[in-house]
């Protein structure tokens, strides 16, 4: 063993630190150094090569800049700074206000003229040295210059705007962008009936007779009265967000005192939730403070609201939102007068994809507001027309937007590129006035060359085809394009391989290789072709998933082109939609599953196959479907209304009677979870189909849903009677069971339940159903649960504890208050029931995550119960607690005192969360 | 789990056991039940026997204890069941700790002394929230916030960590102060990807934040370990709004994805931004007082630097609480930060004696 050291001496020790100390002083010379590099470096937004950085002023320099400037650097992360390092902003911040003291400014730039580059560098210096464009006149990127510069400067006796100022202008800016780009000068023609469509309901005239009235001192404001929604709808890249967008940039250039207030949400933006009102708030209310910062009430209401959202995240938003826009709307009247306020909703198709219904609270609340405010305007813009909404009593107005006219069209595709107006008027004369077709032309012809043959031969536009459809011609349009791709095997990808919603390297190899006749061998090859079809920027448009990075066809082309691939080659297609099932199927995740229905829906098939989970329970899987759901056949289509999908019309129309009868009960329950005014939607619909029922039908057991709900007990079980006397002589068992469940729920507590639940005792068994029996033992249990000597609980409880783990999360959920007279009975006697429902409540996919209640005690329960499980769970070491296993019964008591529903068997409403993990680029 | 040697070992061995025959099948054999979710999550992309080792090892490391027996203990006893080529005693002794759940990496999490030397000081609270944050997968979310300094040092430990470990990988991105109004969402996107070593693609409708989360979340969920991003200087107000987007959807996605959330986590430091999609039972919050540090941190990182001397055969210093409260007295009085920075740099120093 070796011989311990001898120690080192505290007193040694400290002495050494001392030492050390003195050393890491720097004496007057390094001083002197330094501040002269600091100022060089002061007035470079970033410096590319800090070796030859020139100090500023007469210094010996005996250490390099890197040296004496190690811990004032830091790295430059933003491109548009440039260089490698900069100083950071507050040793800046200190040298250019001894630099500003010292009027050594110039000295300083002329230090290193050669690090003097780039965009932020070029605002640096207009701002040290002058003169500076107002921030009116800057653009958004030189604005965003601007308050980087700004903010090395603040604290500098530089005279400059105030940043608070710079902030606002860049919001608006940033708020006017996506207008810009649509619809700026440069983009947009044409519209005018449909601009002037627009400006009548709104109640405003064309901005130049605005500027007209104000120079006449003749404009007043007219008492608006209430009006109905407008809502503007058309087939994809027909110009619908444009148009919006250009009526909402005409008014901002408008002065002031003529300029209409408005909000843009577009549901194209995640962050904007329908379903969560307050964030609808804090957007409206911040874009009202953009287009008049002077109004600083605006600004108070809007630091209120965002922290409401910010504390209210799931609770009770409704009311709160409520408050806030009735605040907003009484500001608009006292600062702007009786003008109207525009809200326009856009790419609303992302609501009605995943559940119009969703909209209702929020259409509630525009409602009452309108009665406060008839100066309200609501515009909304989407694929479908909105038929949910009802302002000032009636549904919404219409606005179809179609083909531009002839002139419009000429200067639409001088926009495009097409600089030669006779060029031009021969294309629309050849295609038409719908921008996608123009669009398309244009891209073509800059492929093929515009001599007249070229144009003459763009369609084969004969008198055959004189009168040929928009859709047709679009799709000619396209094969032309896809004509012209060089590469053979690139062209046989595309066409027919684009009926693929998605296309991967592994897609590419394990689907499309055979009946494209592609003839490659492996992943390496499949990836080199993914490559050169990305290039096809006119056909395609890359999609990062969250599985893979994916190639998918351009939304506005898609539904043109997919028609024209079937009928093109349909046994290919059957073919590749047959190997996506195959190659899906075997593939994991929620992506695959949704591949895998789309490509059977394609085939006709099914929605269930045999022991599997139903894939339309997923939320993302059904928006993933209804996205694409008018590509399917109609026999597809008619299938998935009897889930509740929204099928159009016309297609409906078709449908036989069970199939509507199947769309419209699934329609009502997809309705009863948002609120009066939407079930009050889901009675009408129940009235029209007990008009149109003839014999035993499930119209009776909804229509009783919805009374049930309405808390019309009375008329519930008068139409559960009638569906009864119905169904039993029909021998109909499962719909006499599904009634008697409506029935014993409704008369829980009551004398007459003892009866019903003997008769669902008997039709339970009988169907071996499950959630009927648990229902059924539950509601017996509860009877006689304070009767002295009773059996009936401990066999109750037995049989309940052994059926709840063969049932899903789903059936779990839609017995939450069923589960909540016995939950701690069942938790007390068998534990591991308090186990089971915590693993079904922090299953991430569940409706206990995804739930999202307006009613703040529902929401405040479900989160308890929530955050209470996943802490108890979380931890390996308290799940044996029995104390815990009992928290999650008393939550579980909780939610169900306070739960909204009165029928069982209702899914809940999503919150954003329950359709994020599968976002589909809009078909 | 293992250390980085043994993981490496047992790569080695279980490449060459999978050599023999088709992988899947020695996967079942493997893992029996437990098989079919390893098949398949498997990447559609290996192609090389390591490549299916590297990933059947990760999805161990990755499961840690919640199986039992845990999937590690199942493929070590396994591999020793069939005969390794070298390495026999090592993995005994590895299966053995698998088996009594001790994972030779706790230690580390108590260190004083990381990279390069450099002490560590005091932060008793965050080491066993991090132990926690990193070990098991229900909290995507760390932040680090509160008045006391040191709040960026926090990387040094997880780059430690990283440098200890073939599981973690630690990506530090750093905005500086009032950088934001020109720090772009590529940018950020960029500096998160590039470890991977994949970059930001340059088409245009791949650039939104959207689109570059699916993109980072992708690419992160492919790669092998557990990615801890930690992104400090993204509480400044003048952000670009994508940027703060980009951060709140991948927050967001992570919290609310357990596949997600097996393979990477986010620290925030000094992030006071509201964080409406997360639940709170999600984030992990530490918080530094002031004074960060006290006398007896100095005291417990001098006791570690001797046991780190003796080890090295160098003397060892004596009264170290005359000597703790010597440095705190020579401290500057101004600012927690400055203070901070004295005592790291004379800690150093006295690391060199």
């Amino acid at each position: 063993m070796s011989a311990e050291l001898p120690g080192i001496p505290a007193q040694q020790a400290l002495a050494f630190l001392r030492e050390w100390n003195k050393g890491r002083q720097l004496d007057q010379r390094q001083l002197d150094q330094r501040r002269a590099y600091r100022h060089a470096a002061a007035v470079l937004a970033g410096i590319d090569d800090i070796g030859s950085l020139n100090p500023l002023g007469p210094v010996s320099p005996s250490l390099s800049a890197a040296e004496v400037l190690r811990d004032d650097l830091v790295p430059v992360n933003a491109k548009r700074v440039g260089g490698r390092v900069m100083l950071s902003a507050d040793v800046r911040r200190e040298a250019l206000a001894e630099l500003v003291g010292e009027h050594g400014l110039s000295a300083a730039l002329a230090a290193n003229p050669k690090e003097r580059t780039g965009p932020v560098q070029a605002q640096f210096e207009n701002y040290l040295m002058g003169p500076v464009k107002a921030i009116e006149k800057q653009t958004l990127p030189e604005l965003e210059d601007s308050l980087q510069v700004l903010l090395w400067l603040d604290g500098v006796p530089i005279e400059h705007p105030p940043l608070d100022d710079v902030r606002r202008r860049l919001d608006y800016l940033r708020l006017l962008a996506p207008f810009e780009s649509l619809a700026g000068d440069a983009v947009f023609r044409g519209r005018q009936r449909e601009m002037d469509d627009l400006r009548a309901y709104v109640g405003v005239l064309p901005p130049d007779s605005l500027l007209a009235l104000i120079a006449n001192k003749a404009l007043s404001w007219i008492r608006p009265t209430q009006r109905p929604a407008l809502t503007v709808f058309g087939p994809g890249g027909v110009g619908k967000s444009a148009l919006v967008a250009r009526f909402m940039l005409e008014h901002t250039r408008l002065p002031e005192a003529v300029r209409i207030p408005f909000a843009y949400l577009d549901f194209d933006r995640p962050t904007l939730d329908i379903g969560r009102p307050l964030t609808l708030c804090v957007e409206m209310i911040r874009q009202l403070h953009l287009q008049f910062p002077i109004h600083e009430n605006v600004n108070s209401l809007l630091d209120l609201v965002v922290k409401q959202a910010a504390a209210m995240a799931d609770t009770d938003q409704l009311s709160a939102a409520r408050a806030a826009l009735a605040d907003l709307l009484g500001l608009i009247q006292s600062m702007l007068g009786l003008r109207p306020y525009v809200v326009t909703l856009d790419t609303f198709e992302e609501v009605q994809y995943r559940r119009e219904a969703s909209a209702f609270p929020f259409w509630d609340m525009l409602t009452a507001l309108q009665q406060q405010a008839p100066f309200l305007r609501v515009v909304i813009s989407g694929r479908a027309p909105v038929e949910s909404l009802r302002l000032a009593g009636k549904p919404a107005d219409s606005l179809e937007i179609g083909s531009l006219d002839h002139t419009a069209a000429i200067a639409f595709l001088r926009a495009q590129g097409i600089d030669n107006d006779d060029i031009a008027a021969r294309i629309v004369n050849q295609v038409g006035g719908v921008p996608l077709s123009l669009k398309l032309a244009a891209s073509l012809i800059k492929r093929i060359g515009a001599d007249a043959r070229n144009i003459d031969n763009l369609t084969d536009r004969s008198s055959f085809w004189f009168s040929a459809s928009d859709e047709l011609i679009q799709g000619q349009l396209f094969e032309r394009i896809l004509g012209h791709i060089h590469n053979p095997q690139v062209e046989r990808l595309a066409h027919p391989g684009l009926v693929l919603r998605r296309i991967t390297p592994e897609v590419i190899l394990n689907v499309l290789n055979e009946p494209c006749s592609l003839a490659i061998t492996s992943l390496t090859e499949a990836e080199a072709l993914f490559e050169k079809l990305r290039k096809e920027t006119a056909l395609v448009m890359i999609n990062q998933d969250e599985g893979a990075e994916e190639l998918v066809h351009r939304s506005d082309l898609r539904r043109i082109m997919l028609k024209l691939l079937v009928q093109k080659a349909p046994a290919q297609v059957r073919d590749i939609h047959k190997r996506a099932v195959d190659w899906y199927k075997t593939r994991p995740g929620l992506r695959a599953r949704a591949e895998e229905l789309y490509h059977r829906l394609q085939l006709g098939e099914g929605i269930w196959q045999p022991n599997t989970k139903n894939p339309l329970d997923d939320r993302s899987i059904r928006f993933s479907i209804q996205t694409s759901l008018e590509e399917l056949p109609i026999e597809s289509q008619l299938l998935l209304a009897g889930y509740g999908f929204r099928v159009p019309k016309e297609i409906l129309a078709r449908a036989d009677r069970d199939e509507r009868e199947a769309g419209m009960v699934a329609e009502i329950e997809e309705l009863l979870p948002y609120g009066p005014t939407s079930v009050e939607q889901a009675a009408a619909i129940a009235r029209e189909l007990l008009s149109q029922a003839n014999g035993a039908s499930p119209a009776y057991r909804a229509a009783a849903r919805v009374a049930f709900q309405q808390g019309n007990v009375a008329q519930g079980l008068r139409v559960v009677e009638r569906g009864l006397s119905l169904t039993i002589p029909a021998n109909n068992t499962i719909q006499t069971l599904e009634l008697l469940r409506e029935k014993a729920w409704a008369l829980l507590g009551e004398p007459e339940e003892k009866l019903v639940l003997g008769q669902l005792n008997e039709y339970a068994r009988r169907h071996q159903n499950k959630s009927a029996i648990l229902q059924q033992r539950s509601q017996s249990a509860w009877r006689v649960r304070d009767q002295p000597g009773e059996r009936e609980t401990a066999s109750a409880l037995a049989e309940i504890a052994g059926l709840l783990p063969d049932m899903t999360t789903g059936q779990i959920w839609e017995l939450v208050p069923v589960l909540g007279l016995m939950v701690r009975g069942l938790v007390t006697f068998y534990p591991e029931v308090a186990d089971l429902l915590g693993s079904r409540v922090t299953d991430e996919k569940s409706p206990f995550q995804l739930a999202s209640f307006a009613d703040s005690r529902v929401q405040q329960a479900l989160q308890m119960l929530v955050n209470d499980v996943t802490d108890a769970w979380g931890s390996e070491a308290l799940v044996s607690d029995l104390g815990l296993r009992m928290v999650v019964a008393e939550r579980f008591e909780q939610l169900c005192a306070v739960w909204p529903y009165r029928v069982l068997q209702v899914q809940p409403p999503y919150g954003s969360r329950g359709s994020q993990d599968l976002r589909e680029v809009a078909a | 789990m293992l250390t980085r040697g043994e993981l490496d070992l047992v790569q080695g061995q279980l490449a060459s056991a999978l050599s023999v025959g088709d992988p899947k099948n020695s996967i079942t054999a493997y893992f029996g039940s437990a098989a079919g979710d390893i098949l398949l999550k498997l990447p559609t992309n290996l192609t090389t026997y390591d490549e299916y080792a590297v990933y059947v090892i990760d999805y161990c490391v990755r499961s840690r204890w919640i199986e039992t027996p845990s999937l590690m203990e199942k493929l070590l006893s396994k591999l020793l069941a069939g005969g390794v080529s070298h390495g026999t005693a090592e993995l005994e002794a590895a299966l053995a700790r698998v088996k009594l759940r001790q994972d030779p990496n706790e230690r580390f999490y108590s260190t004083y002394w990381v990279l390069r030397e450099q002490p560590f000081l005091n932060r008793q609270s965050l080491r066993p929230l991090l132990r926690r944050f990193i070990e098991s997968s229900d909290r995507a979310l760390m932040r680090i916030g509160g008045p006391g300094a040191g709040k960026s040092y926090t990387g040094e430990l997880l780059d430690y960590l990283a440098s200890l470990s073939n599981e973690l990988h630690f990506v530090p991105v750093r905005l500086n102060d009032k950088e934001g109004p020109t720090y772009t969402v590529e940018s950020l996107a960029g500096y998160l990807l590039s470890p991977m070593g994949l970059g930001v693609p340059e088409s245009s409708s791949s650039c939104d934040a959207g689109a570059l989360c699916r993109l980072i979340l992708r690419s992160t969920a492919r790669q092998l370990g557990l990615w801890i991003f930690v992104l400090d200087g993204f509480g400044q107000p003048d952000l670009q709004p994508e940027v703060k987007e980009l951060l709140r959807l991948l927050i967001s996605n992570c919290s609310g994805t357990n596949d997600y959330r097996r393979k990477m986590r986010f620290v925030l430091i000094n992030y006071s931004e509201p964080l409406a999609d997360i639940m709170p039972a999600a984030i992990v919050d530490d918080m530094i007082p002031l004074p960060s540090v006290c006398k007896q941190d100095l005291i417990d990182c001098l006791m570690q630097l001797n046991e780190l001397r003796r080890q090295q055969g160098r003397p060892t210093l004596d009264g170290l609480d005359t000597i703790a409260a010597g440095m705190l007295a020579g401290a500057p009085p101004a600012g927690d930060k400055e203070r901070l920075r004295y005592l790291y740099d004379g800690l150093m120093a006295l690391a060199t004696v």
